[in-house]
């Protein structure tokens, strides 16, 4: 945690701004990246959504009080600026956010840049018919491997709730996937 | 009974080896999510449009708050400027009407001006006021 405030203080500090800056992209562009793009999935708007994400950090950094640890708190940006990003975009195309991502998520099998074989698909496309918040919370629990208390902090929801969100997800994605196969 | 001490769990020959290997294509999975791919060499450029566009930013920032500076300074002088001739200038110089006809009238003699030529540096304004003054008894 010292070595955290440590970090924190060089960012804040316009002398050291740049440098620690740079180093906290490298550190952290490639975990931001992919959770980013679990949530919006596809590439392009991902790469928006992370510059923006770290754009924001930049901007805000001198408002981080240190109540959560800087990893928590870039993820929190990094979802709220993911879910704007969503409501924008589907409200632009008119349409609800579920709507926009269930067919994007339709749209993988012809995206290049996803090769994941037929299972990972049809997985894919049962997520995101899960409603947002279920749908990030599995996303979290099961491709990152997060803890409960982790996705408590960046969700900022008891640990009961995302408990009770993870087994509601699982629950309803394996009825959809023996409906499917 | 003397107690020996030593761990009598064991691990499969080369185990460690295995299990880094395995550890780190389970990162890998984990990180390309289960058939997300990316650009080849994207991150490297990512990283690179993220410091430029926040260099940018701080570009921006700091010629706003020299600008605003600037703006602070130069409000200041012009309300110390304004201080002091209000309050510590000389005596403003009044001129007299009387003043400022003997300024005219000399300069009709100094510069040889005739009555038309005068008369075509004044305006309508003056001239009516000339006029009225002129027609009182």
């Amino acid at each position: 945690m010292e070595q955290q405030s440590l970090f924190v203080r060089a960012l804040k500090h316009p002398d050291s701004r740049d440098e620690a800056f740079s180093s906290l992209v490298s550190e952290y562009k490639e975990r931001l990246y992919w959770h980013i793009r679990k949530i919006v999935i596809d590439h392009d708007d991902a790469n928006d959504v992370v510059q923006n994400t770290f754009v924001k950090i930049h901007l805000n950094i001198e408002s981080f009080k240190e109540n959560s640890s800087l990893y928590t708190w870039m993820y929190r940006i990094a979802t709220n600026e993911s879910l704007n990003f969503i409501k924008t975009k589907a409200s632009k195309m008119g349409l609800k956010n579920q709507e926009w991502i269930e067919s994007l998520a339709e749209g993988l099998i012809a995206d290049s840049y996803f090769d994941g074989e037929e299972a990972d698909l049809i997985l894919q496309k049962q997520v995101a018919k899960l409603p947002e918040k279920q749908r990030i919370v599995f996303n979290m629990r099961y491709f990152d491997k997060m803890n409960y208390e982790s996705i408590s902090e960046i969700l900022e929801t008891s640990v009961g709730a995302l408990k009770s969100s993870y087994h509601h997800a699982v629950k309803k994605i394996k009825i959809q996937l023996r409906n499917e196969i | 009974m003397k107690y020996k001490k030593h761990n009598p769990f064991m691990a499969p020959k080369g185990y460690f080896n295995i299990l880094e290997e395995k550890l780190l294509k389970i990162t890998k999975i984990n990180l390309n999510a289960y058939g997300y791919k990316i650009p080849k060499n994207y991150l490297n450029e990512l990283e690179k449009e993220i410091i430029k566009k926040t260099l940018k930013i701080s570009k921006r920032r700091n010629n706003k708050k020299l600008k605003s500076s600037i703006l602070a300074l130069t409000g200041i002088a012009a309300s110390i400027t304004l201080f002091y001739n209000i309050f510590w200038s000389e005596d403003p110089i009044i001129i007299e009407k009387e003043e400022v006809f003997e300024d005219f009238v000399e300069s009709y003699y100094l510069e040889d001006l005739n009555t038309y030529e005068i008369l075509s540096m004044l305006d309508e304004n003056d001239i009516e006021t000339t006029l009225k003054y002129s027609s009182k008894p």
